[in-house]
């Protein structure tokens, strides 16, 4: 069984390994060049900026294209052809079907994407500056152990999607939309939450000290008191003169912004981590129910 | 679950409900091993439900069915993986199937005369079915289900796989259950019917049996027959011919055995008109 999955699957593994395998190469050149250029931080900017944005551009994107290429059509192009009807009436039985099919197919992709952010972690940690800091939301995403967990979690909603739906097509759709989603939810409501975050305050017009590459989560004004005082930049923005003697006549006395460390980066990877793979592990519990009940 | 020595395949009250309704139900019969059983019946009569729940496809709704060792399934689209080529079809029988036997499956795919190096989507409909009994075959089972396996073939390949499956069965003494429309095709070669409609069984048994308990009636036109033993009867203005479940020639009544076709014809046709 293992042998007919890498069959039907191979175009896909090898197609993954393959875009793997040129990323960690271009990426050990960049680790090798950045630390040529430094400390001259500007130069490496200069350099690798448009590089890094790009990068992290296809980073978030392929997650979720191996589910949709990948895991989506898993369960669904066999429903959809009638085969899953051969597979399930072999010797091995459904359980082993199943399982196989999505340990192999999934297990190669995990594995590749795994290996490539942690590559990844590595090649660009000395450039981490560039895009102000590794723990900012699509930095963090796009790097380290949670690459292999997104891929993992991408493939798993596509194939379970797949056995819900029986159409490709459908699973494809609901991949993305679900991903997405997903994605979007951990870094704005989940994330910011691992961790207490540090709160960093300063005279209004005064320079708050804060690590560049933290990630800042909140920032906000106090009067003396410190409550809390909303504030826009533009409600100064059409007073004559100067913007820090308007806000002080508001009554504006400190800014605050709450923010992750940099030195919390790894901490960050283990716990996303670890969710992405509950998460996993809820949505296969639920492809196997599909599994008893719509594979027939 | 196994059964009693000699049956290969046992239902007991099985039904199946769908969201639609019942499918099948209250489905009995016994299939001895070594038979050759034709299952007969018109479309949505629970055919292909009877035989997803046989391979356990699916699982029954009500009553259960017991199977004598392995069963293999050959569905009506024979499934088989389109881009694999005829060699790779027979290593995924064998890397799904620990009690897979090659050197048959080989030489089943062999004598059909299909190149093995050719991939599956470009075979002819006969090639394909010869390539998926090979397959259905190559793991040994002691019932092989065959949906319709004939449907989509041109005369010539029909008689083909039909003398490759029967050779095979008679060899081996694997039970064979065969669904088919075209009832010439079960006609020589069926010692077992099993006759469905509208989800329920209608007639069940060895064919011999069935024939020798049913007779084709014709007289003159008014000549009454006992109506609980009536099938089907046509009538027009001068003779009427009755399929009764009789043995006995009735009075007045000229009396012949019916052939396997006459017989489920009649059954087919009284149960359509019980539905309309």
């Amino acid at each position: 069984m293992i042998w007919v999955t890498w069959r039907q699957q191979r175009v896909q593994i090898l197609a993954t390994a393959l875009l793997v395998v040129v990323a960690v190469v271009a990426l050990v050149f960049v680790h090798a060049d950045v630390v040529s250029l430094l400390p001259d931080r500007a130069a490496v900017s200069e350099k690798y900026g448009d590089f890094l944005q790009y990068y992290v551009f296809v980073m978030l994107v392929l997650p979720v294209l191996l589910g949709m290429f990948s895991g989506a059509p898993l369960f669904a192009r066999e429903i959809e052809q009638g085969t899953h009807v051969f597979g399930l009436s072999q010797s091995i039985g459904r359980a082993r079907w199943v399982v196989t099919k999505l340990a192999v197919a999934g297990g190669a992709l995990t594995l590749s994407m795994f290996t490539l952010g942690l590559v990844a972690a590595w090649a660009l940690a000395p450039a981490g500056f560039v895009l102000s800091g590794r723990l900012n939301e699509t930095n963090f995403e796009t790097q380290g152990l949670v690459v292999g967990g997104y891929a993992l979690v991408a493939f798993v909603i596509g194939a379970v999607a797949g056995l819900f739906l029986r159409n490709t097509l459908a699973a494809m759709v609901v991949t993305l939309v679900v991903y997405v989603a997903l994605v979007f939810t951990v870094a704005n409501e989940v994330r910011p939450h691992y961790a207490e975050p540090v709160l960093f305050t300063g005279p209004v017009g005064g320079h708050v000290a804060i690590d560049p590459e933290s990630w800042v989560t909140e920032y906000g004004y106090q009067d003396a008191n410190g409550k809390e005082l909303p504030y826009s930049y533009l409600d100064c923005a059409r007073q004559p003169g100067d913007q820090v003697a308007c806000m002080r006549a508001k009554g504006i006395a400190t800014a605050y912004s709450a923010a992750h460390l940099p030195s919390q980066f790894w901490r960050f990877q283990f716990t996303e981590l670890a969710l992405l793979l509950v998460l996993a592990g809820g949505v296969l519990a639920a492809g196997g129910q599909a599994a008893r009940r719509r594979l027939t | 679950m196994s059964t009693e020595a000699g049956i290969a395949l046992a239902a007991t009250g099985l039904g199946k409900r769908y969201r639609r309704g019942w499918a099948l139900r209250d489905c009995t019969f016994e299939l001895p091993m070594g038979s050759i059983c034709a299952l007969v019946g018109p479309n949505g009569a629970g055919k292909s439900t009877l035989m997803r729940l046989v391979t356990g496809l699916i699982t029954p709704t009500e009553g259960d069915v017991r199977v004598n060792q392995k069963v293999a399934f050959l569905a009506q689209d024979k499934p088989l993986y389109r881009r694999f080529t005829v060699a790779e079809m027979l290593r995924a029988g064998a890397s799904m199937n620990p009690d897979w036997d090659d050197t048959y499956a080989k030489q089943l795919v062999e004598e059909a005369g299909v190149p093995l190096g050719a991939r599956i989507g470009t075979l002819s409909g006969g090639q394909r079915t010869r390539v998926a009994l090979a397959i259905a075959l190559g793991r040994r089972p002691e019932l092989i289900m065959l949906d319709e396996p004939l449907a989509d073939l041109d005369p010539l390949a029909r008689d083909e796989v039909m003398r490759a499956l029967l050779a095979e069965a008679a060899g081996t003494g694997t039970t064979v259950v065969l669904s088919s429309h075209v009832l010439t095709d079960l006609e020589e070669t069926c010692d077992h019917l099993l006759l469905l409609a509208d989800g329920g069984v209608r007639l069940a048994g060895p064919v011999e049996d069935l024939l020798a308990q049913h007779r084709i009636l014709t007289g003159p036109a008014g000549l009454t027959v006992p109506a609980e033993s009536v099938v089907d009867s046509r009538t027009t203005a001068r003779q009427a011919t009755v399929l009764a479940r009789t043995a006995s020639a009735e009075a007045g009544w000229e009396a012949a055995q019916p052939t396997l076709e006459e017989l489920t014809l009649a059954y087919l046709r009284a149960s359509k008109g019980e539905a309309a």
